[in-house]
């Protein structure tokens, strides 16, 4: 018969090295799997090195020009999950590159509450994307102030697809009390068909029916 | 609600299988609004959430899907990249595509159809413009003025 | 898991808050779809009503929900470590296990996989053909793809085949070594099939001595990095079917990497057939085949 039997493959040692020697590894390695690999050890570590391979690893992502090897660094700051995790990623929504700053965005809602800090500082931004991406990251975050800040947001934002990111935002971890503020965000716009269209289904969703 | 179109004089018959098309966007009430203007314009809708699931939503159903509605800024794989991978695809790679995305991102038109858009338009779309533009792609007739 | 039958009373028992049927709104029942989507991927349909509300209907009364709202928001707002979140998926997800599940996968890796993995094999090629049973649980999967290979694969006999089969739970190991299975296991199996491949005595079915000495059965951790990396580019083809659905978004992304990392460049994952990658990880490229959507590590 084909099929064999087994014989164990031996175990190959296990990765001892050092934080130095993987952000070594993680900087100047010429292969991707070695890179990775690098990014993924680094996201194991435990305190106090965490904090140091946070900072590598976030300094590596904006030069990574590896699609893996990014999704690796951002799957190693998840792990990591503190608020420099965080503050490693932030900094990349600011950035041109489309991709990075997606995968950026994902890897702040999957860290969660430690990324508050950085998203209430976002959402302060001049540029209306970045606010726009905050906005993204806060509705993934279940944290106390998220409907707080979306109220500021729709009450007082100048620009329209801003507050249509809150809408949609609000949608997912609004209540029935944020109704009137929605309502308000659309008499706004008055004249848009989406905002309108938006606020209706985002009123329908916290739970108070779509009643004008 | 829904969106209100110009399109209730549509010029199809019954017998012929509605086209198909794949809305792909993280927002849920944006699928929604697009779901309603492409029904309106004579379409069956399929969605997905980000490029991903738009890959095998397109390629999973019995048929692929006769247009692509697909925003830019998604997680896990963004319209850029979803648009690439369908060009790459053979089963895929002809479908016409819209692109979205909001006016002033770093999207350019360039950079659209370089990833092999055929259209884009500016968010929020006007209903009009995405069931005439949808609808010329995939060689319905004008609707005619009311 | 309790449930709540809608329309029985029990005359003598004080009444319950969760006796009387519970209504659920079109809103609510929209808005916890969403949700479910939007963690999982996973769309129900109409047809599903039925199915969905009784399971909505048995998580309410686990948790002590008194309305669906008070549900959702316990759901969506509070279940901050995801408990309740995994509790649902579970319900909606049906678990079972047994020969042959999920058939069409089985066709796809003769009719398509395994040529494509053959194809790119060089001559010079020592290594075994390696697949991953991963969790094999009670060892049906692992099998079942024995089976499949020396049924259906034209190739059987120009190739040497591992079939590797790996479980965190030692209980289960053991269980699937020892391959004695009940009749429902076994239900979808030919007569042929059963015939040519288990031993019948006592009501039990239990594998023949040589299928079952054929699968390397050995423990494993998903989520433990030194565990996994022994396995590094080691296998072909993984069927991780049905267990990332019960990881947090962390843990699965981390999952994803290993898996990753134990694929050969071109080796080929299958995912439960309610499952996606499109909620986890990027890494994979997306593979049409007659039978079967699977993932691709790119070469």
């Amino acid at each position: 018969m084909p099929l064999l039997r087994s014989h164990d493959a031996a175990a190959p040692p296990a990765d001892e090295r050092s934080p130095e020697t993987l952000v070594a590894a993680l900087r100047t390695a010429p292969s991707e799997t070695a890179r990775r690999s690098a990014a993924l050890e680094l996201g194991a570590m435990p305190d106090p090195a965490s904090g140091v391979a946070a900072m590598a690893l976030g300094e590596c992502l904006g030069r990574e020009t590896s699609p893996r090897v990014r999704e690796a660094i951002v799957t190693a700051l998840v792990g990591i999950g503190t608020e420099a995790a965080a503050a490693a990623l932030a900094v990349h929504l600011h950035g041109e590159d489309a991709a990075l700053r997606n995968d950026a965005i994902e890897g702040l809602r999957q860290i969660g509450a430690a990324a508050a800090p950085h998203v209430e500082q976002l959402l302060g931004s001049p540029d209306p994307d970045v606010r726009i991406f905050a906005i993204n990251v806060l509705e993934a975050i279940r944290h106390a102030s998220a409907a707080v800040w979306l109220r500021r947001v729709l009450a007082h934002d100048t620009e329209m697809n801003v507050g249509l990111a809150a809408v949609e935002a609000m949608a997912q971890v609004g209540g029935p009390e944020d109704v009137p503020c929605l309502r308000a965000f659309a008499a706004r716009f008055a004249d848009e068909p989406f905002v309108a269209f938006a606020v209706n289904e985002a009123c329908r969703l916290v739970g108070a029916g779509a009643a004008t | 609600m829904t969106p209100e179109t110009r399109t209730q004089n549509v010029d199809f018959r019954p017998s012929v299988v509605p086209p198909q098309a794949l809305v792909v966007d993280d927002a849920t009430t944006i699928r929604l609004f697009h779901r309603g203007i492409l029904q309106a314009a004579g379409f069956t809708v399929a969605e997905a959430m980000n490029g991903v699931e738009g890959l095998e939503r397109a390629l999973g159903g019995s048929t692929p899907p006769d247009l692509l509605v697909v925003d830019v800024n998604m997680p896990r794989m963004d319209g850029y990249a979803f648009l690439r991978a369908v060009r790459a695809d053979p089963i895929l790679r002809d479908i016409p595509a819209i692109m979205i995305s909001t006016e002033g991102a770093d999207i350019d038109a360039e950079q659209a159809f370089a990833a092999g858009a055929n259209l884009y338009v500016v968010k929020p779309v006007r209903p009009a413009v995405l069931a005439r533009f949808a609808r010329a792609l995939v060689g319905l007739p004008r609707e005619r003025a009311q | 898991m309790s449930s709540v039958s809608k329309g029985t009373r029990r005359a003598s028992a004080p009444e319950l808050p969760v006796a009387a049927p519970l209504a659920i709104s079109a809103e609510e029942f929209h808005s916890l779809l969403d949700f479910f989507y939007r963690k999982t991927g996973i769309v129900f349909g109409d047809s599903k009503r039925y199915f969905v509300d009784r399971r909505l209907l048995d998580r309410m009364a686990a948790t002590g929900a008194t309305s669906m709202r008070a549900y959702l928001t316990h759901l969506k707002y509070q279940d901050q470590a995801g408990l309740e979140l995994q509790q649902l998926i579970n319900a909606m997800t049906v678990n079972e296990t047994y020969f042959y599940r999920e058939e069409y996968q089985f066709r796809c890796l003769v009719a398509d996989i395994l040529p494509e993995i053959v194809a790119r094999r060089s001559i010079a090629e020592r290594q075994p053909i390696r697949l991953w049973s991963l969790p094999c649980s009670t060892g049906e999967e692992a099998y079942s793809l024995a089976m499949q290979l020396l049924e259906n694969w034209p190739d059987v006999d120009r190739y040497d085949i591992k079939i590797c089969a790996s479980d965190i739970d030692t209980g289960v190991l053991r269980r699937a070594a020892a391959a004695t299975y009940d009749d429902r296991a076994v239900q979808h199996l030919s007569a042929a099939l059963k015939a040519r491949y288990f031993v019948h005595t006592d009501g039990h079915w239990q594998v023949i001595p040589d299928l079952r000495c054929s699968i390397d059965f050995s423990p494993i951790n998903i989520s433990d990095r030194r565990d996994m990396s022994r396995h590094d580019a080691m296998f072909d083809v993984i069927f991780c079917r049905n267990l990332l659905i019960y990881f947090d978004d962390i843990s699965r992304r981390q999952a994803a990497e290993a898996l990753f990392d134990a694929l050969r460049p071109g080796g080929f994952l299958c995912l439960g057939h309610s499952e996606s990658m499109s909620r986890i990880s990027s890494l994979f490229t997306v593979r049409k085949f007659t039978d079967a959507i699977v993932y691709q590590k790119p070469e």
